[in-house]
C-alpha cells in the first residue's frame, strides 16, 4: 500500500516538525495534512469525504489536545461516511496503560506508537503496512 | 296259699317269692330280669326283687327283695296304662292276664321299658290283696320299635310315589327281597330272577364294581353308616344300566349283629329318572331347607326359564312373586372381586359341565350386604350347557363368626408380636413354641435359639433357685398365673432384671395347653434402685465431706448437742458437749458473737429461724467462716426445739469476698475508664454504658442504653456486627477488633476503634459481651487525608511524567534528526551532554511512570499464581547469569502455593530479587542463593537468601527501599529495583522484608496475599 498523504494531528509544532523530516526521510510519505486537534481535523478531512480527492491514507492521533482531544476525534470519526479505508495511529507521549487498552476498544484504531518517533519505529510501521 | 307271716310286709313278699318259685320254672326265671310285687290295698306299698332293683338304680347289699314305693316306681304317663290294666286282670284274672309294657322310673330320673306280667294274690277271704310277677327289661326293644317306626315312616316316604327300586338284603343267608320296579330296571320280573340271593344279584352286577359293593357294605356293617355306592348292572337285553344303590341296615338280632341291610336303587343311568328325581328332591329341599334357609336355583338353558325357591328368594330379600333372570341374579353379588367371580364361574359353567362351591357376598334387594354360600352343578348335552342348578344359603353369620374368630386371631397375633413386652408361648414342659421379637430381643437370642435351649439356662441362677418351686406350682395348676422379678443372663453375658408373668392357658376341657409369658425388662429400673441406693449412701458421705454438721439445743438441761462434723469443724474431742453459754466463744468476738446471741434469743422466745454466715474460731485459733441455721419448733407459743445445721464456708465466703472486691474495681475502672466501655447482652442491647462512651456518642447514660449496637452502627457496619453476634453465639471466636463508624447523637459519625470480647460463665457459656470503645475520628481523618494526598501525589505524578514525556522526546527527537542531518555534530561536545542528559531525563521519567502504573490499575488484574512456576520461569530468563557468574540456587518452595499477584509484577519481583542476589555477590566466593516459599500465617512468602555483599541495615535500613537509593559503590547500581519492588507488593497486598549482615549476605522475605 502505497502512502501519499498522512495526517498529523498534533497540537506540538516541535513534533510535526519533527515527525515531518523523519517520515520524509524514511520515503514514508510525501504529503502531510496537518491539525492542530480533532476539530479541526475533522473539519479538513469531511469535505475531503465527498471530493474523494487528497483523503489520507493514514492519520497520526495525539491524545492530548486543546479543543477536541484524540478521545473525541474517535468517536466523531467512527460516525464519518467513509468508503476508503484509512489507517489510523495513536501516536502519542502516553506510556499510561489505562490509554493503551482504551484505545484497543476503537475499532478504527490501527495501532499505538509511543512518543518519540524514531527512525526504527517507522520502518516497523512501513513493514506491518506492507505486510 | 299260707297266711303265716302276715304281719310284715317284708315277710309276705318273701313267702310270695317263695311261692312263685313253685310255679315259675327255674327256666323261666333266668328269663325275667327280676320280681316284682304290689299291694292292691295300699298301692304305695310294693317291693322288688334284687335284680330289678339293680336294673332301676337301687343299690342294696343283700341280694333280698326290697321295699318301694309303687306308685312312684311307675311313669306317670303309664300309670294310668297299668291301674286299667290291673282292674281288668282282678275282674277277671283269666280273660285278662296281666301283660303290660310300661316304663319304670330309674332312681336317676329316666325311665325304661319294662315288660311286666303279673298273677294276683287273694288274702284268705278270697279278696284281691296283692300283685305279684315278673319284669322283663324291654328297652332295647322298645327302642328298636321306635326307630322301626321311625324307619317305615321314612321307608314309606321314600317309597311312596317314587318308581324306584327297593331291596332288602338279609347278610346271614344271603336272601335278598326286591321290589318288581327293582328287577324292571334291568329288564327283568322278579320271577325270572328266582331264587334271588345276593350271588344272583352280583352276577348281574358288573365285574368290575363287585369289589366295590363288597367294600362298602362292609365298611356299612363295621361303621353303621349310610351304605351308598354307583356301580352298573347288566339289562335283559345286555346293555349296562348305572344304578345308584343306597341302604342302611335295618335290623340287627338279639346280640347287635346287622342282619337286615335294606335300601334303594335308582337309575341314574337315565336322564329322565334323574329329573324325576330332582324334582323329588327340590320338593324335599324346599321343605327341609327352610329351617336351614338353603334355596334353590336353576337356570334352564333350553328353555331360558329361570327358577328361584322361596328360600332363595327370601335371602335375596325379593317378594315371592319375583321373576328372576340371570343378568339380574348376578348383579345382585357385590360389584367388584365378588361379581366378577360369580360371572366368570357361570360363564365357564356355560362352556363345559363343571361343580362349584363359593362363598360370595351379595347385596339384596333391601340393601342389606350378607354372605352367601353358593353350590352349582352345570349340565351339559352333546357340548351344549342345558342347565345350571344349584344351591344357595344364608351364611352370613357363619361367615361374620368366622371373619370374626380370624380378626381375633389376627389382633393376638399383632399383639404378640408387636407388643411392647416381650411374649413367648411356653409348653408344659418349660421349652419355647413361640416368642415374638421383643422377648428374643430383651434375652439376645433369635426364636430357634430360644426353641432349642432349656430355658432355665438363661435365667441367673440365685433368683431361679428361689423362684424354681413358684415355677412348678404354677405349671401343676396351683396357680392361675404368677409374676416374678427376677434376673436373667442376656446371651452377651450380662445381667437383666425383668418382671415376668406367666399365665396358664386352658383349653375348653380345662386342661392346660401351654403358657403365656410377658416379659418386661426393667435393667433400668433396677439398676435405678440400686444407683439409688447408692446415692444415699453417698450423700451421707458428702455431707460430712461438705462438711454441715447438725446441732441441737436442749432447753431443758441448756446445753448443746453437737454432731461430730462440727466437733471435728471446731477441734473439739468427741464427747465434748457444751452448754449454750459454752457455745458463744466459739464466734468471732463482736458483731460475730453478737448477732448470734441475738439471733438464739430470738428463736426461743419467739421461734423465729435464722439463716446467719459468721466467723467461727476454732480451739486452735483458725478463723472460718460459717453459716449457722436455725430452726425453732414451737408447741402454744412455748420454744420446745431449736435446731440446725453448722457448715464450714470459709472457702464459699472468701470467694464470694474477693468476687465483691473483683466488681467493685471493675465498676471502678469502668466509669473511670478514659475509654468508652459498654456491657453488651447476647441480643445486642447495651446494658450498661460508662461515662466516656456517653461522651464519644453525645448520649446521656439513660439515653445510650435504650440502644442497641445497631441503632449506634454506620450502616456499613451493619452486616460485620450482626456476623460477629452469629460467631459469638455459634462459639466460634469470642475476640473481635473492629473500626467502625458510630453515629453519634447528633447524627456524625465517630470512627472508633472497637475491641469487643464474650465474656462466659463458669458453665463455659457465653453470657454477656463487653466492648471498649476508642474514639478515633482525628486518627481516621488523618488517615483519609493521607490517601486522598497520596492521590493527588499519584495524580501529579501522572501529569508529570505525561507531559514532561512528550517534551523530553521531543528533545531526543530533535537531537536524532540533527545527528542524521549532520553527523558531524557529534563532535560538538555541548551536542554530546544535551544527549546525556536527554536519554537520563527519558529513563528517569520512563521509571517515574512505571511507578506511577504500579499503584493504578492492580486490583483488576490480580490473578491467582503458582508460586512456584513462577520461580521456575524467572529461572529459566537469568540462566545466563547464573551460568556466567558460576551462581549455586537451591529452590524449596512447595507446590501448591498460589499467590495473588499480577502476573508481571510478580515476574519481576522474582528476577529482581534473583538479579540483585546475583548482582551484589561478594568476590570472595561464589554465589549461592536459597530460594524458600511456604505459608506464614495469613499470607505467602518467598525468601531469597544470597551468601553475598550483605548491606549494613543500621545505616541504610530506612532507606533501603527509597527511589534512587544505592547502597553499593557498585556500576550497576540504579537505586530503583527494590523500589519498584517494593511497591509492587504493597499493591498487591504484601510486603517486603530484609535482614542483612555485611560481609555475609543478604534476605528478603516478600509475603504475598494467598489464594486456598
Amino acid at each position: 500500500m502505497k502512502i501519499n498523504t498522512i495526517c498529523i494531528i498534533d497540537d506540538d509544532p516541535i513534533f510535526v516538525f519533527g515527525s515531518k523530516i523523519l517520515l520524509r526521510n524514511n520515503n514514508f510519505a510525501s504529503d502531510f495534512l496537518v491539525c492542530q486537534n480533532g476539530q479541526e481535523a475533522l473539519d479538513v478531512i469531511t469535505p475531503l469525504i465527498e471530493s474523494e480527492e487528497g483523503l489520507p491514507e493514514l492519520i497520526f492521533l495525539d491524545l492530548n489536545m486543546p479543543i477536541m482531544d484524540g478521545w473525541e476525534f474517535l468517536d466523531e470519526f467512527a460516525k464519518l461516511p467513509l468508503e476508503k479505508n484509512i489507517r489510523l495511529y495513536i501516536l502519542s507521549s502516553s506510556v499510561d496503560s489505562r490509554d493503551i487498552e482504551r484505545a484497543k476498544k476503537y475499532g478504527t484504531v490501527n495501532g499505538f506508537i509511543v512518543k518519540p518517533l524514531t527512525d526504527a519505529k517507522i520502518k516497523e510501521l512501513a513493514q506491518e503496512i506492507d505486510g | 296259699m299260707p297266711i303265716n307271716n302276715k304281719n310284715t310286709l317284708q315277710h309276705e313278699f318273701g313267702d310270695l317269692l317263695k311261692k312263685e318259685g313253685d310255679f315259675l320254672s327255674p327256666n323261666q326265671e333266668n328269663f325275667t330280669d327280676g320280681i316284682w310285687c304290689w299291694n292292691l290295698k295300699n298301692p304305695e306299698k310294693g317291693g322288688i326283687s334284687y335284680k330289678l332293683s339293680e336294673l332301676l338304680g337301687y343299690t342294696s347289699t343283700s341280694k333280698k327283695v326290697i321295699g318301694v314305693n309303687f306308685l312312684s316306681l311307675i311313669n306317670m304317663k303309664d300309670l294310668v296304662l297299668i291301674q286299667d290294666a290291673c282292674k281288668r286282670h282282678i275282674n277277671d284274672s283269666a280273660k285278662h292276664p296281666l301283660n303290660i309294657d310300661i316304663r319304670l322310673n330309674h332312681l336317676k330320673g329316666y325311665s325304661l321299658w319294662f315288660n311286666l306280667r303279673g298273677n294276683l294274690i287273694l288274702d284268705e277271704s278270697g279278696d284281691a290283696h296283692a300283685l305279684l310277677g315278673s319284669a322283663f327289661s324291654i328297652e332295647k326293644y322298645k327302642e328298636n320299635e321306635r326307630q322301626l317306626t321311625d324307619w317305615k315312616e321314612h321307608y314309606k316316604n321314600v317309597v311312596k310315589g317314587a318308581n324306584i327300586g327297593i331291596w332288602e338284603g338279609n347278610l346271614k343267608t344271603g336272601n335278598i327281597v326286591c321290589n318288581e320296579r327293582w328287577a324292571e330296571m334291568f329288564g327283568y320280573t322278579l320271577a325270572e330272577l328266582e331264587p334271588l340271593n345276593y350271588g344272583t344279584f352280583l352276577k348281574l352286577v358288573h365285574p368290575e364294581d363287585n369289589k366295590l359293593i363288597d367294600i362298602s357294605l362292609e365298611n356299612h356293617v363295621k361303621e353303621s353308616g349310610i351304605y351308598e355306592v354307583e356301580f352298573r348292572m347288566q339289562h335283559k337285553m345286555g346293555h349296562w344300566v348305572w344304578v345308584l344303590s343306597r341302604g342302611e341296615i335295618s335290623k340287627y338280632n338279639a346280640e347287635g349283629i346287622a342282619e337286615i341291610v335294606s335300601g334303594i336303587h335308582y337309575d341314574i343311568s337315565s336322564r329322565k329318572a334323574n329329573e324325576i328325581l330332582l324334582e323329588k328332591y327340590k320338593n324335599l329341599f324346599e321343605r327341609s331347607s327352610e329351617a336351614a334357609k338353603i334355596g334353590y336355583w336353576e337356570v334352564d338353558q333350553q328353555e331360558n326359564i329361570v327358577f328361584w325357591s322361596k328360600v332363595n328368594k327370601q335371602i335375596h330379600e325379593v317378594s315371592e312373586d319375583y321373576t328372576p333372570t340371570l343378568e339380574a341374579g348376578l348383579d345382585f353379588y357385590l360389584k367388584g372381586e365378588n361379581r366378577e367371580r360369580i360371572k366368570k364361574i357361570v360363564s365357564q359353567s356355560l362352556e363345559k359341565p363343571i361343580e362349584f362351591d363359593e362363598h360370595l357376598q351379595i347385596k339384596t334387594q333391601n340393601g342389606n350386604l350378607k354372605w352367601v354360600r353358593v353350590i352349582g352343578v352345570s349340565e351339559h348335552i352333546a357340548n351344549k350347557c342345558v342347565k345350571l342348578y344349584g344351591l344357595i344359603q344364608d351364611i352370613d353369620e357363619i361367615k361374620k363368626v368366622q371373619l370374626e374368630i380370624r380378626f381375633r386371631e389376627e389382633q393376638f397375633r399383632q399383639t404378640f408380636n408387636h407388643s411392647a413386652m416381650g411374649m413367648a408361648l411356653i409348653d408344659g414342659k418349660n421349652k419355647l413354641i413361640k416368642a415374638n421379637k421383643r422377648f428374643c430381643h430383651i434375652f439376645g437370642y433369635t426364636e430357634a435359639e430360644l426353641q432349642r435351649i432349656d430355658l432355665e439356662l438363661i435365667a441367673y441362677p440365685d433368683d431361679l433357685k428361689l423362684n424354681r418351686s413358684y415355677i412348678k406350682e404354677l405349671f401343676l395348676g396351683r396357680h392361675k398365673y404368677i409374676r416374678l422379678e427376677q434376673r436373667f443372663i442376656h446371651k452377651e453375658g450380662s445381667v437383666i432384671w425383668a418382671n415376668i408373668s406367666m399365665s396358664a392357658i386352658h383349653n375348653d376341657q380345662g386342661d392346660i395347653i401351654h403358657f403365656v409369658s410377658q416379659v418386661q425388662d426393667i435393667t433400668k429400673r433396677k439398676q435405678n434402685e440400686i444407683l439409688l441406693a447408692h446415692n444415699t449412701d453417698i450423700m451421707k458421705r458428702i455431707n460430712e465431706a461438705a462438711k454441715i454438721g447438725i446441732w441441737e439445743l436442749d432447753l431443758g438441761t441448756n446445753t448443746v448437742y453437737w454432731s461430730p462434723t462440727i466437733k471435728k469443724m471446731v477441734k473439739v474431742p468427741e464427747d465434748y458437749v457444751p452448754a449454750l453459754e459454752e457455745v458463744y466463744p466459739f464466734f468471732q468476738e463482736g458483731e460475730h458473737r453478737e448477732v448470734l446471741i441475738e439471733a438464739i434469743k430470738t428463736a426461743t422466745e419467739k421461734g423465729e429461724g435464722f439463716d446467719l454466715e459468721l466467723q467461727v474460731v476454732s480451739t486452735d485459733q483458725t478463723v472460718f467462716w460459717s453459716r449457722t441455721i436455725g430452726i425453732a419448733e414451737m408447741v402454744n407459743g412455748v420454744c420446745t426445739r431449736l435446731y440446725g445445721f453448722f457448715q464450714d464456708i470459709d472457702e464459699k465466703a472468701k470467694a464470694t469476698r474477693e468476687l465483691a472486691v473483683k466488681e467493685e474495681e471493675f465498676r471502678r475502672s469502668f466509669k473511670h475508664a478514659a475509654i468508652g466501655m459498654l456491657v453488651i447482652d447476647l441480643q445486642g442491647r447495651l446494658s450498661k454504658a460508662n461515662p466516656r462512651i456517653c461522651e464519644i456518642l453525645g448520649y446521656s447514660e439513660t439515653e445510650v442504653l435504650e440502644k442497641t449496637i445497631f441503632d449506634l452502627a454506620h450502616q456499613e457496619d451493619m452486616g460485620r456486627l450482626k456476623g460477629m453476634l452469629v460467631e459469638i453465639e455459634c462459639g466460634g471466636q469470642v475476640s473481635f477488633k473492629l473500626e467502625k463508624r458510630c453515629v453519634h447523637k447528633n447524627g456524625d459519625y465517630v470512627w472508633v476503634n472497637a475491641a469487643i470480647a464474650a465474656v462466659k460463665n463458669d458453665a463455659g457459656k457465653v453470657t454477656h459481651l463487653v466492648a471498649q470503645i476508642q474514639d478515633i475520628s482525628d486518627k481516621k481523618q488523618l488517615t483519609e487525608n493521607l490517601t486522598e494526598h497520596n492521590n493527588r501525589l499519584i495524580n501529579f505524578a501522572h501529569i508529570v511524567s505525561h507531559n514532561l514525556r512528550s517534551h523530553t522526546s521531543n528533545i531526543s527527537m530533535l537531537l536524532d534528526l540533527a545527528f542524521q542531518e549532520d553527523p558531524n555534530v557529534i563532535k560538538n561536545e555541548y551536542y554530546r551532554n544535551i544527549k546525556v542528559v536527554s536519554d537520563n531525563m527519558n529513563e528517569t521519567i520512563h521509571q517515574l511512570s512505571e511507578i506511577v502504573e504500579i499503584n493504578s490499575q492492580v486490583s483488576s488484574t490480580l490473578s491467582s499464581q503458582n508460586l512456584l512456576k513462577r520461580v521456575h520461569k524467572a529461572m529459566k530468563t537469568v540462566e545466563p547469569l547464573v551460568k556466567k557468574n558460576k551462581a549455586i540456587i537451591h529452590v524449596d518452595v512447595a507446590d501448591n502455593i498460589n499467590v495473588l499477584a499480577v502476573h508481571a509484577y510478580l515476574e519481576s519481583i522474582i528476577l529482581n530479587l534473583i538479579t540483585n542476589a546475583i548482582k551484589y555477590r561478594s568476590p570472595e566466593r561464589l554465589p549461592e542463593l536459597k530460594i524458600a516459599g511456604g505459608i506464614n500465617g495469613e499470607y505467602a512468602f518467598l525468601s531469597f537468601e544470597d551468601n553475598g555483599l550483605g548491606i549494613d541495615l543500621e545505616r541504610y535500613g530506612s532507606r533501603l527501599f527509597g527511589m534512587y537509593k544505592t547502597f553499593h559503590s557498585h556500576p550497576e547500581a540504579r537505586g530503583i529495583g527494590l523500589f519498584i519492588s517494593k511497591n509492587q507488593i504493597e499493591a498487591m497486598g504484601g510486603r517486603i522484608e530484609v535482614e542483612s549482615e555485611l560481609n555475609k549476605g543478604t534476605k528478603f522475605t516478600a509475603y504475598f496475599r494467598f489464594v486456598l
